[in-house]
């Protein structure tokens, strides 16, 4: 039964890469070919950014007697991504998924469904722990004289690993679920949570990289800090080192703690699991019967869905909340930046004469990291048939998933340009060109979004968090956004060698432009098309 | 009213509705009867312009389904067997938003969703979300929502399923009441006693094909509908 229920979940996780849900049946081998073609480009390219930090770290750090420290402070790192992969999602994936009443109801032990949902989160936390702890591992590797224990511990320690990211990401779940089946509005609950542990991470994350010189200039004051107060990174840092006590103890302890959670965890599991589906009930609120035109219905109906759902406004609009917070961040520190200008423009000058160039393909991607209106149509689920019955023209409809999308990107956006073009000193002229290329590019990005959506739909997910963090038109819409901005901002950086900046960013304007016209046609053509046979 | 001529609709190679054709008049309630998986649904589907079909043509008071499906959705409603709504919204921004697309004046839907949410005891209940709703409610909610624009032509599937028998029972009188008014309602349904008492017409169909269609008397004659439904299906396996 167990072996079922695993087998099931690992189908929901993985199943859009390799089924077209739209026939059923498997997809093309090109397909799947690109999809892991592309998997295997984002994990050597990100891998490489922590080798390369590793390589700094153990460089100064292996070999002098704390390697166990290498290990503590990148093993810190790689929980700290392995949570923030897992955390947004165990909340949706163990008590929201849409078969839990369905699977209570069947004579399946309450526990086991749970260890079922919990194989997916130790997956989803192995996968992004991994990514900085292969690379720390191979980075120790070639640094150090290699033996069995030191091969054989580090490898075991990323299962390790994952499993403490599992108990970690497991607390946050069951502390969301437990808030929210008291409280009102569950999707800002989830939101808010949620959002305190990124702001965490990122303290986390900056604080290990921004002191990685003091580290190496302070080694053993830290080493003593990190045996007194994180001493379980002291026992990881050690295991991995090929220490066999430190490995039995910290497998030991990480054993016994995710045994502690799985026993709390299932003695609310089911109770959690039906508040979830059914939902508290609201005081009475005076009705509205006030008349709105069909757009602005429309509209708000995407609004509506959209801040209903934690996730999708979690994965779908992370990089809406990072912008406005950078915005405010460079505008408390202008003054800093203002006196480092004047010094990058002597010491750098080619770079600071890029600073424009380069700028505006900082910002979009940021923008490809999100993904509102790429799971726009899938989010519709199964009702999807009440927009079909309706007598609403498909473009309409279409038109208010793509206006949801461009408000929520531009104003964040905006901001942050007209921020950053004032602390960094750009001409107004620039920072109005960015502005038009940045608003371009929304445009171009929230209809490609919804062409991935509408050439691979999904409405029988169960889980909201497979459509909104793992389908295959999120992964293609993040790293193609990727793609495209480093292509531009190379491009760009090449075309000032020859050009005037404003050509540059006009050049950009044309480019995003066109993209968005290309796509935007396509949509009115043949999207409503597909909508209407959906 | 609706016309449905030689409609065909194909899943692959297998013909779910073959050759069908029906006529509804103004007035009328047409049950239409079948076993599991026999083409009702898809054939309501395709008239509502939610699937659509391979030959055949499909008009609504005299406009074509495939040529004009806005047209033709802007006088009728549709029901499904399995009403999944918005959850995210409460009952009364539900409504408020299909009267928003129906383009329905203010004063006209507040005292219709008035009406018809006392009639089905729901009026407390508008304003809770729609995820908190029963199954039942969530039928009520979606029947509300069909009568909110007075249609011409209504079209449900599995209406009285979920329903209490208070419900079922006001279901039936706004039926009658939509039909006396000029209106007229096509609707399946597995519960034969309800068709053979509520309709005015009747169509069995079996594997996607038409067996036996036209008035009550016409099609049961002195037995009961159950008997000749059964009776229809064995000679036809």
């Amino acid at each position: 039964m167990l072996k079922s229920l695993i087998r099931k979940q690992l189908l929901e996780m993985w199943q859009g890469y390799f089924i077209d849900r739209k026939t059923g049946k498997a997809r093309t081998k090109t397909g799947t070919v690109f999809f892991f073609l592309l998997l295997v480009v984002l994990f050597l390219g990100l891998g490489y950014a922590f080798y390369s930090l590793a390589g700094g770290l153990g460089g100064a750090i292996l070999g002098n007697g704390f390697n166990w420290l290498y290990f503590a402070l990148m093993g810190l790192l790689s929980m700290a991504l392995g949570v923030f992969g897992s955390v947004f999602n165990t909340y949706a994936g163990v008590y929201l998924p849409k078969d839990n009443e369905l699977l209570l109801s069947l004579p399946i032990p309450g526990k086991m469904l749970l260890f079922a949902r919990l194989t997916g989160v130790y997956l989803t936390s192995l996968m992004y722990s991994a990514w900085v702890w292969i690379p720390v591992i191979i980075a120790y590797w070639l640094m150090v004289p290699v033996n069995v224990l030191n091969v054989a511990f580090p490898v075991l320690m990323t299962f390790v690993i994952a499993l403490f990211v599992t108990v970690l990401s497991c607390i946050l779940g069951w502390v969301v679920a437990l808030i929210a089946s008291k409280a009102k509005g569950k999707s800002f609950v989830t939101l808010f949570l949620s959002l305190a542990v990124i702001a965490l991470y990122y303290f986390v994350y900056f604080k290990i990289v921004g002191s990685i010189s003091e580290i190496l200039s302070h080694i053993a004051e830290l080493g003593n800090t990190v045996k007194s107060w994180l001493h379980y990174s002291y026992l990881l840092g050690k295991a991995s080192d090929g220490d066999v006590l430190s490995m039995l103890l910290v497998t030991g302890l990480t054993l016994v703690l995710a045994g502690l959670c799985f026993l709390v965890l299932s003695k609310t599991f089911t109770k959690l699991s039906v508040v979830s589906a059914s939902s508290n009930r609201k005081k009475k609120v005076i009705a509205d019967y006030t008349k709105k035109p069909v757009k602005t219905a429309l509209l708000n109906r995407e609004y509506k869905h959209f801040t209903s759902v934690s996730t999708w406004m979690l994965n779908g609009g992370f990089g809406l909340m990072l912008l406005p917070i950078g915005a405010v961040v460079l505008l408390i520190k202008r003054g800093a930046i203002r006196e480092f200008l004047p010094e990058i423009a002597t010491e750098i000058p080619k770079l600071y004469a890029l600073l424009p160039v380069l700028f505006p393909a900082a910002v979009c991607l940021i923008l490809s990291v999100n993904a509102i209106s790429t799971v726009a149509v899938s989010m519709e689920g199964k009702t999807i048939w009440q927009l079909q019955s309706l007598p609403l023209d498909p473009w309409e409809i279409l038109r208010a998933k793509e206006k949801m999308s461009v408000q929520l990107n531009l104003y964040p956006a905006i901001f942050f340009v007209l921020v950053c073009g004032t602390v960094l000193q750009f001409k107004w002229w620039e920072t109005a060109l960015i502005c038009v290329a940045v608003w371009f590019f929304i445009w171009a990005f929230s209809d490609f979004g919804l062409f991935l959506n509408l050439k691979m739909p999904n409405f029988s997910w169960t889980n909201v968090a497979s459509l909104t963090k793992q389908s295959m038109p999120v992964v293609i819409s993040m790293f193609g956004g990727w793609g495209l901005c480093a292509a531009v901002g190379f491009g760009g950086s090449f075309l000032a060698k020859f050009a005037p900046v404003w050509t540059v960013l006009c050049a950009y304007i044309l480019l995003f432009l066109i993209l968005w016209l290309v796509l935007h046609s396509w949509l009115k053509k043949k999207g409503t098309k597909i909508f209407v046979s959906l | 009213m609706l016309y449905i001529e030689h409609l065909t609709k194909k899943y692959g190679d297998k013909k779910a509705v073959d050759d069908l054709c029906l006529h509804i008049q103004p007035g009328e309630i047409y049950g239409f009867i079948g076993h599991n998986g026999a083409g009702k649904t898809t054939t309501l589907k395709s008239i509502t312009g939610i699937l659509s079909f391979d030959e055949g043509t499909i008009s609504i008071n005299g406009e074509s389904v495939r040529d004009n499906p806005l047209k033709c959705k802007k006088i009728l409603a549709y029901i499904p067997d399995n009403p999944d709504l918005y959850d995210y919204m409460t009952g009364i921004k539900y409504l408020n938003f299909i009267a928003d697309i129906f383009e329905i004046p203010s004063d006209v839907r507040k005292e219709r969703i008035k009406k018809y949410s006392a009639a089905f005891e729901l009026t407390d209940d508008l304003v809770q979300p729609i995820s908190a709703f029963s199954h039942g409610m969530k039928q009520k909610l979606a029947i509300i929502a069909a009568w909110i624009h007075s249609p011409k032509l209504i079209l449900m599937d599995e209406p009285f399923v979920g329903l209490d028998p208070k419900a079922s029972h006001i279901l039936k009188e706004m039926m009658h009441e939509h039909c006396e008014n000029g209106g007229a309602i096509f609707f399946s349904t597995h519960v034969l006693d309800v068709a053979e008492k509520l309709c005015d017409k009747v169509a069995i169909i079996r594997n996607g094909k038409l067996i036996r269609s036209g008035t009550m008397e016409e099609v049961k004659g002195d037995e009961s509908l159950e008997e000749v439904f059964l009776e229809l299906g064995e000679r036809e396996a």
